[in-house]
């Protein structure tokens, strides 16, 4: 009995083919442990790394069947998924951070929607400040410090706007990157917001914090403004976003700039990327067999559910780490990068933003605050690349939950 | 870190280093200055570009450079909407990227052109891209293939390098860009070929770090020893053949940085060349030390000298800079960065 239980075994289309499903910890366990075994000592630049990093939502591909009883499998998938971004951190801060890597035309996109983020949060603070009362203090959290660049362009595009608005804003940089901190803490002086931090009321605070120990402790309906800037595609559970909804006000925004794409949501797609960087047949058919990968009739049947712009930003982040893997071979690399994260397509995304209480709805968000971008025609979700989701920014707002009465 | 050629620096410092330039000799000293830039970045290695990086980051000023792409394309987006109203539908728009790197700059503007109903200038543009390093031809393809559906193959072209610029015709170009490339130059009569080679309509945008640090010798030795550690006799013989001793560097380093403003810029470049030093010897790559940094003023007054107009009061009636509130913005406080939009003083003809 405890075999059936744990091992759900589904039959394919084609006979002879299955693939296992797990849902027993100790099975998922041994699961995962065998996929890391198989590129253990393999000396490529770029592995797949720790399974349970992927979004949750694509687990039953993977073999990782999560069902709403199976408590202690989701905390151990958290926690564990948890500790590897940590240490994906700390490498980055050692080794080799992505951000150094100059890989076209994704680091474009990247400062571009930088720049199109400061616009939209530049705007909507302004409009949040007309309606609160003259001297009110606007609270802004931006997770991810960018070293400091995203923060510059904010403040420059807000002091366009209204050059006093400044003062009456406090803004709290969250990084749980040390090397990043640090970077941030240098550039400030030299970009002019050091002084910020003795504004009348306002001022910055840097915090080596991640946004769970940030949100978690933050008092409720205290934010006006969130930013979030490549974060969310590092968070396979969205547990946090009740945490970070919990701390905004309820006329309060939340602006996200990531990247999209279904990429790490089927191993057809991670064997794909393992065959064109040369890993080697022995560990692709070892790849192949251990998540019984159908390469073609895998790939069809999912491509069938895409749309456009998700078909390609599935290329868009497949070439992304091709050329990652390049420009590694070219140098020196005491480590490899691991590349599996919790990417979603927009649509999961606005999705999963709905189940836990944000709308992404253009028309709302143009009704709470008129004219945003209206100068530039911009619409919302914002693709960088207009043909692809790779690179998107979209705002969200509160809405209110539905309450049941007790019956 | 080696000196380097002295003939580097900004022309306008050079009497401080013992460097006399006359009308005579200034052709010779600016054909040296041109040989100096490229023998001593032909051996640039990956290494020390990485190095170079690397110090950008660790003294805070990598936000700052992109910060100088992003007003950059904002500035020239503007300029080019602007430009493309007044010319007819089915003719291109010509901009040049100079020093081109690996396509940021022009990247950027593309993308600033991509939102909104400004998406279908793209058509129209016909993209040059001036830049001697071969290293970046990859990374500009792949930059560009994103746009292939928009802006024809066939409308790129790529230049190979500065030298090409006299063998282009006169207004060629709508609109030339550059980030972070001429404080490499210190005779930049570039700037001459650059007003011959813009339309009378269209513009110059410029983005640059700038800063004195290089205008005087007593500079240099304060970050001789400061920054690079220098040895005792290196110094000892720096200073004497500038006629100069530590005293007097101190005093003089210390007087300047009693101003807020130069202080910003000359901390900014010690910690720089500081974090340089320490990243070429992790690396055991070289770099030469002088560059051509100067302060705004006597860039804009360079500018002029050689063709163009960079006063906005005289810049904002013509068509390239309608609807403009200024025609530069400091990107980094203190004018240590910024971009700026200037024009040929050349009339339609």
């Amino acid at each position: 009995m405890h075999a059936a239980r744990s091992v759900r075994t589904i039959l394919d289309s084609s006979p002879g083919h299955a693939r296992k499903n797990f849902s027993d910890k100790l099975a998922v366990e041994q699961h995962t442990e065998g996929h890391g075994r198989i590129f253990r000592e393999c000396n490529v630049p770029i592995k797949p790394g720790c399974l349970v990093k992927i979004w949750h939502g694509s687990y039953a591909n993977w073999g990782i069947e999560l069902n709403g009883t199976n408590k202690e499998l989701r905390e151990w998938a958290k926690t564990r998924a948890e500790h590897y971004a940590k240490k994906d951190i700390d490498d980055a801060d050692r080794y080799i951070d992505r951000n150094d890597l100059v890989i076209q035309p994704h680091t474009i996109n990247m400062n571009t929607s930088g720049s199109l983020v400061a616009r939209i949060t530049a705007e909507i603070v302004k409009k949040i400040g007309e309606s609160r009362d003259k001297d009110a203090l606007l609270k802004i959290a931006v997770i991810g410090a960018r070293g400091g660049s995203l923060i510059g362009s904010i403040v420059a595009k807000l002091r366009e706007l209204d050059e006093n608005i400044i003062d009456n804003i406090q803004f709290h940089i969250l990084e749980p990157s040390e090397k990043k901190i640090r970077l941030a803490e240098s550039t400030l002086p030299i970009l002019g917001l050091n002084e910020l931090r003795k504004t009348r009321k306002g001022g910055f605070s840097l915090e080596f914090k991640s946004d769970e120990q940030f949100f978690s402790t933050w008092p409720k309906e205290d934010l006006d403004m969130v930013v979030s800037f490549f974060h969310m595609h590092g968070k396979p559970f969205p547990d946090y976003l009740g945490d970070l909804r919990a701390a905004m006000k309820d006329d309060a925004a939340l602006v996200i700039a990531d990247t999209y794409s279904p990429m790490w949501q089927h191993p057809v797609f991670v064997y794909g990327l393992l065959e064109d960087i040369n890993i080697g047949q022995k560990i692709l058919e070892q790849f192949r067999d251990h998540f019984a990968v159908m390469p073609l009739d895998d790939a069809q049947k999912i491509i069938t559910t895409l749309n456009a712009t998700e078909i390609q930003s599935l290329r868009d982040h497949h070439d992304y780490w091709l050329k990652v893997a390049e420009e590694l071979n070219r140098g020196r690399y005491e480590k490899s990068l691991y590349f599996l994260r919790a990417h979603t397509t927009v649509t999961q995304r606005k999705l999963e933003l709905a189940t836990h209480g944000f709308t992404t709805e253009e028309e709302t968000i143009h009704k709470a605050f008129p004219g945003i971008l209206e100068s530039q025609n911009i619409m919302l979700p914002c693709r960088i690349d207009p043909a692809s989701d790779f690179v998107t920014v979209m705002v969200a707002l509160k809405q209110q939950l539905e309450t049941t009465n007790g019956g | 870190m080696p000196l380097g050629d002295l003939y580097r620096l900004p022309i306008q410092a050079l009497e401080h280093w013992n460097i006399r330039v006359t009308d005579e000799n200034r052709k010779q000293l600016e054909e040296r200055s041109l040989k100096s830039f490229e023998e001593e970045w032909k051996v640039v290695t990956k290494e020390a570009y990485e190095a170079i990086h690397a110090a950008i980051e660790a003294s805070g000023l990598g936000p700052g450079n992109t910060l100088l792409n992003e007003n950059l394309a904002q500035m020239a987006a503007e300029i080019i909407v602007n430009i493309a109203k007044h010319k007819p539908e089915d003719e291109f728009i010509d901009m040049c990227d100079i020093g081109a790197g690996r396509g940021d700059t022009t990247g950027a503007i593309l993308n600033e052109l991509r939102f909104g109903p400004r998406i279908s200038l793209l058509k129209r543009m016909r993209i040059y891209f001036i830049e001697p390093s071969a290293d970046t031809a990859v990374p500009i393809r792949d930059m560009m293939k994103s746009y292939e559906t928009l802006i024809r193959r066939n409308q790129q072209v790529r230049g190979a390098d500065y030298d090409n610029l006299p063998m282009l015709k006169d207004n060629l170009f709508d609109i030339v860009v550059s980030n972070a490339v001429f404080h490499h130059k210190s005779f930049p009569t570039q700037f001459g070929e650059l007003s011959r080679l813009i339309r009378p309509e269209g513009a110059l945008v410029i983005g640059d770090w700038y800063t004195e640090v290089w205008q005087n010798p007593k500079y240099v030795a304060y970050l001789l020893k400061n920054s690079l550690s220098a040895d005792d006799h290196m110094l000892t013989e720096f200073m004497r053949a500038f006629g100069t001793n530590w005293e007097e560097v101190s005093k003089f380093w210390n007087d300047a940085a009693t101003d807020p403003t130069v202080n910003t810029r000359l901390e900014g470049m010690k910690n720089y060349i500081y974090n340089l030093n320490n990243e070429l010897i992790k690396r055991q790559a070289t770099l030469c030390l002088v560059e051509a940094h100067e302060l705004l003023e006597q860039r804009k007054k360079k500018l002029q000298q050689h063709g163009f107009e960079t006063d906005f009061k005289n810049l904002k009636e013509r068509p390239a800079f309608k609807g403009m509130r200024g025609n530069y913005r400091e990107v980094v406080p203190k004018n240590f960065a910024g971009v700026g939009a200037f024009a040929p003083k050349k009339l339609v003809a």
